[in-house]
């Protein structure tokens, strides 16, 4: 174990003077482990090597050059690394409540005032989580696009995963605050529902007139906003509907078939009558987890029962705790704590990871970047101590883009 | 594109012609009517005004404190100039003041001619016994004296406007060793108003000369911490968040080659919270002070190929400070002039922040300014800060110039401000010993070649 140590601390010296000096050794080598790759069997003794921030190779039959940079991970676990599907991570909600600006606003950009210095990050990296789409605080109708995120990295340029990551669109009725600040005669949800869904085939009119009349754009859209109802529309990026009634849920598929976008609904806990509305292309859900089952929670948690349900269903459900929190840590590190319970209600392994990894990648269209290890894809992995998904486990390390960021906490 | 259309409302003393042209035209009147005794009564009041104001102005004419004698020339000899140009300090080097400008510089005693090597008629020779002389110092971000009445914004005025500065302000300025401030609007909104360029004179030697009322554009993306909510200012005072999606829009129209789009006065019209004047020559001064925001709106800026440089960019501390590698290196390319500051007090954490952040810019070739934000008691002045920089590590070089030559390269005024060369203005700061000496007091300034003293 001590030999082990020893080699691990050289390498990690190799990695931060060494590696940045000397170009040819660019390559790592991460082996010994367990590899659970999330697509397919797991590897036992499996060999990762790591090009240019980049998996080049995932099995056992690599031969490491003696001179290469390694990793010995002997007797652990590697996964991919995990993504939040939905989160605030370093947003601010107190110097966003501006409700003074039109209920409808999905130019504004999460990218623009994601504050970097958040502690979530550290904390959410520390546990494991190497991708989060940052959805902008959720006050209006429509409160704007996401963005995804690496938690850590030297260039913040490459940071960024994709923006825009997500439209948010919110229809539960209950955020008041909002609601209190509108004037009078305008103070429905209908009426931000109507609002909605004139911009919604303004949209769709300026996207059908383009495709008639090829080139000439005789008609423009009114607005910056419009481009990203555009977007949606034109399925470039999903659409992040938070819902949580019956009503709500109902309102937000109907507005699925009428514009054909990819909905994904956040924050469902009562859809027991709802199954068959629910057709092929509507399978992925962010619902929130029931460890905090508080008062401070934005959305009401989900029963263990309908939890089963979705997976007997066949649904692909990412469990959000809290969604992150404003301020501060939130709950990002009891992500992986969520799963392990979820093995307790019955899921295999397999599908517990794939909450964390999988799913969140496929609602957020990046699953050729992120979500399984798998040549040509990000070199995000967790080296847990064990598990993965065992109380004891821990990430030793944590590499985003190749690069070891956090080495954990013990 | 179009040409700035606001005036500066002044008080003129013309404007009594009206009250002459009544009296005359009464005074006649009079005479007609020769025995009406309103009339008189009239006359007599008008006539007491007008011998009151005659007098209000002989009494501030003679309050004006006209130094008699003044020769053309002056010529400080025996100095330690601090020059920033290519002669760095010189030990024991004259300077001849003509008017508001420099007209020549002496690196050696031995090479004064001979006419300026005795107070004659034509010249006046000061030995300064060797004391330091430093060109006046530009701060970059400044709102000295600028009383913006509450809750209102005025996007489409010249900071100029709402500029009243007291004599006890300028003279902490000038103690800073400042001459030059550029002056900025409020942060409120997200278009803010245009900065001026002025020099701080007191009102006792003729009081502030303006060289720039539309030095800049400021564009606000981070405002104050305000709850916006509660605030009755309408929809100028908004989130980051609409901040940003305005400036996006703004960029998006107003900088775009596009033929189909409609020229600037008509989305002036549909957008009546923009900038008015929208030229090409005329910079945009962004003000941010968070990372990611600044890296935004720089490649946004860029895109737009528009003329701009940063303010505030505290943010970059927020970086700098939580990764193992320098990610400031990989922003380097990303910023191209940078004013360091807002910092408020010596107590604000955020100025601790920004200490080593100032080293850490300079060491990698980002150029910045600095600037003081809000001038008062409690605050640092600007040579303060910049001593403090060389006690974080900078070079005292690259400390003065980011007092001097830099702020002037931004403002596209290197042949004017921030060097002692012949051409420049006549804006001195003479101090008792080395600039970076913390017992060092300043003890006389020149501004456009009016000394002002300090005690």
């Amino acid at each position: 174990m001590a030999q082990v140590r020893y080699v691990i601390s050289i390498v990690i010296c190799m990695l931060f003077s060494a590696g940045l000096i000397a170009a040819q050794h660019d390559d790592l080598y991460i082996h010994g482990g367990t590899i659970y790759t999330m697509a397919g069997n797991p590897i036992e003794d499996g060999v990762i090597r790591v090009e240019d921030g980049k998996i080049t190779y995932v099995g056992r039959r690599l031969k490491i050059p003696p001179d290469a940079l390694t990793l010995d991970a002997t007797g652990k676990v590697i996964t991919p690394g995990f993504i939040l599907a939905f989160s605030h991570l370093g947003m601010n909600s107190q110097q966003q409540s501006d409700v003074k600006e039109s209920p409808i606003t999905p130019g504004y950009r999460a990218l623009d005032i994601v504050n970097l210095e958040d502690p979530g990050f550290a904390e959410a990296r520390t546990h494991g989580i190497t991708s989060v789409n940052i959805m902008p605080p959720d006050e209006r109708p429509v409160p704007g696009v996401g963005v995804v995120m690496k938690t850590g990295g030297v260039d913040f340029r490459k940071r960024i995963v994709k923006n825009p990551s997500a439209l948010s669109i919110n229809l539960v009725a209950s955020y008041q605050p909002y609601k209190n600040f509108r004037g009078i005669g305008f103070s429905s949800e209908v009426a931000d529902i109507i609002a909605l869904r004139s911009r919604l085939n303004e949209a769709k009119k300026y996207r059908n007139g383009k495709q008639n009349t090829d080139a000439n754009n005789s008609t423009s859209l009114p607005e910056l906003h419009d481009s990203m109802f555009l977007k949606a529309i034109n399925q470039e990026i999903p659409v992040m509907i938070t819902a949580e009634s019956p009503t709500e849920i109902e309102r937000g598929l109907s507005l699925a078939e009428d514009f054909d976008f990819k909905p994904i609904f956040v924050g469902v806990h009562s859809i027991e009558n709802l199954w068959s509305r629910f057709n092929s292309h509507y399978r992925y859900l962010v619902v929130e987890s029931a460890i905090n089952n508080s008062t401070s929670s934005e959305l009401s948690p989900i029963s263990d029962e309908i939890l089963m349900q979705l997976f007997e269903r066949n649904f692909h459900p990412q469990i959000a705790i809290d969604e992150s929190g404003y301020e501060g840590t939130g709950a990002v590190r009891y992500y992986p704590l969520q799963a392990s319970i979820l093995q307790r209600l019955g899921v295999s392994l397999e599908t517990a990871l794939k909450t964390l990894t999988v799913y969140p990648a496929e609602m957020l269209n990046l699953q050729d970047k992120l979500g399984t290890i798998e040549v040509g894809k990000d070199a995000d992995l967790i080296i847990f101590n064990e598990g993965p998904l065992t109380i004891h486990a821990l990430p030793d390390f944590v590499i985003i883009d190749g690069q070891i960021i956090s080495e954990g906490r013990r | 594109m179009i040409k700035p259309h606001w005036t500066i409302k002044g008080q003129f003393p013309w404007q009594n012609l009206d009250q002459v042209r009544i009296f005359w035209q009464l005074w006649i009147s009079a005479i007609r009517i020769q025995t009406n005794a309103n009339v008189i009564l009239l006359i007599l009041k008008k006539s007491i005004l007008l011998i009151l104001q005659a007098l209000l102005l002989c009494g501030s004419l003679l309050a004006l404190d006209f130094p008699d004698n003044i020769p053309q020339k002056t010529l400080l000899k025996n100095c330690t100039m601090y020059t920033m140009t290519d002669s760095g300090v010189v030990d024991s080097g004259a300077v001849l003041i003509q008017s508001d400008h420099i007209a020549a510089v002496f690196a050696a005693d031995s090479l004064i001619p001979f006419e300026y090597a005795q107070t004659s008629d034509s010249v006046k020779v000061v030995d300064m016994g060797g004391k330091s002389i430093m060109p006046g110092l530009i701060d970059m971000h400044s709102a000295l004296g600028v009383e913006y009445p509450e809750d209102t914004h005025y996007p489409d005025q010249s900071v100029l406007r709402y500029f009243l500065p007291e004599d006890e302000e300028i003279h902490s300025m000038l103690r800073g060793g400042v001459t030059t401030i550029a002056l900025r609007p409020p942060a409120d909104s997200l278009f803010s108003g245009y900065s001026a360029l002025v020099k701080l004179l007191p009102d006792s030697l003729g009081g502030t000369h303006i060289i720039d009322d539309t030095l800049d554009y400021q564009i606000s993306l981070t405002g104050p911490m305000v709850d916006l909510n509660s605030k009755q200012s309408k929809d100028l005072v908004v989130s980051p968040l609409a901040r940003m999606y305005r400036f996006r829009k703004f960029l998006d129209e107003a900088y775009s080659d596009a033929d189909y789009l409609p020229d600037y006065s008509t989305l002036l019209e549909e957008n009546p919270n923009w900038p008015p004047v929208f030229r090409d020559d005329l910079p945009l001064y962004v003000l941010s002070n968070r990372a990611v925001q600044i890296l935004e709106a720089h490649s946004m800026l860029i895109d737009a190929g528009a003329n701009f440089y940063f303010g505030g960019v505290l943010g970059l501390a927020d970086v700098y400070n939580k990764w193992t590698s320098s990610p400031i290196a990989s922003t380097q390319k990303y910023i191209n002039g940078v004013v360091l500051g807002p910092a408020f007090f010596q107590i604000d954490p955020e100025y601790n922040r920004y200490r080593p952040l100032s080293t850490e810019l300079s060491d990698l070739g980002i150029i910045f300014a600095v600037g003081s934000h809000f001038p008062n008691v409690q605050s640092l002045t600007l040579l303060d800060r910049m001593r403090d920089f060389v006690r974080y590590g900078m070079s005292e070089q690259q400390a003065m110039d980011c007092g001097t030559i830099v702020p002037a390269k931004l403002l596209n005024r290197s042949q004017t401000l921030g060097k002692i060369q012949s051409g420049a203005a006549a804006d001195l700061v003479i101090l008792n010993g080395d600039p970076f000496d913390v017992k060092s007091r300043v003890e006389q300034v020149y501004v456009d070649g009016i000394a002002v003293w300090l005690k």
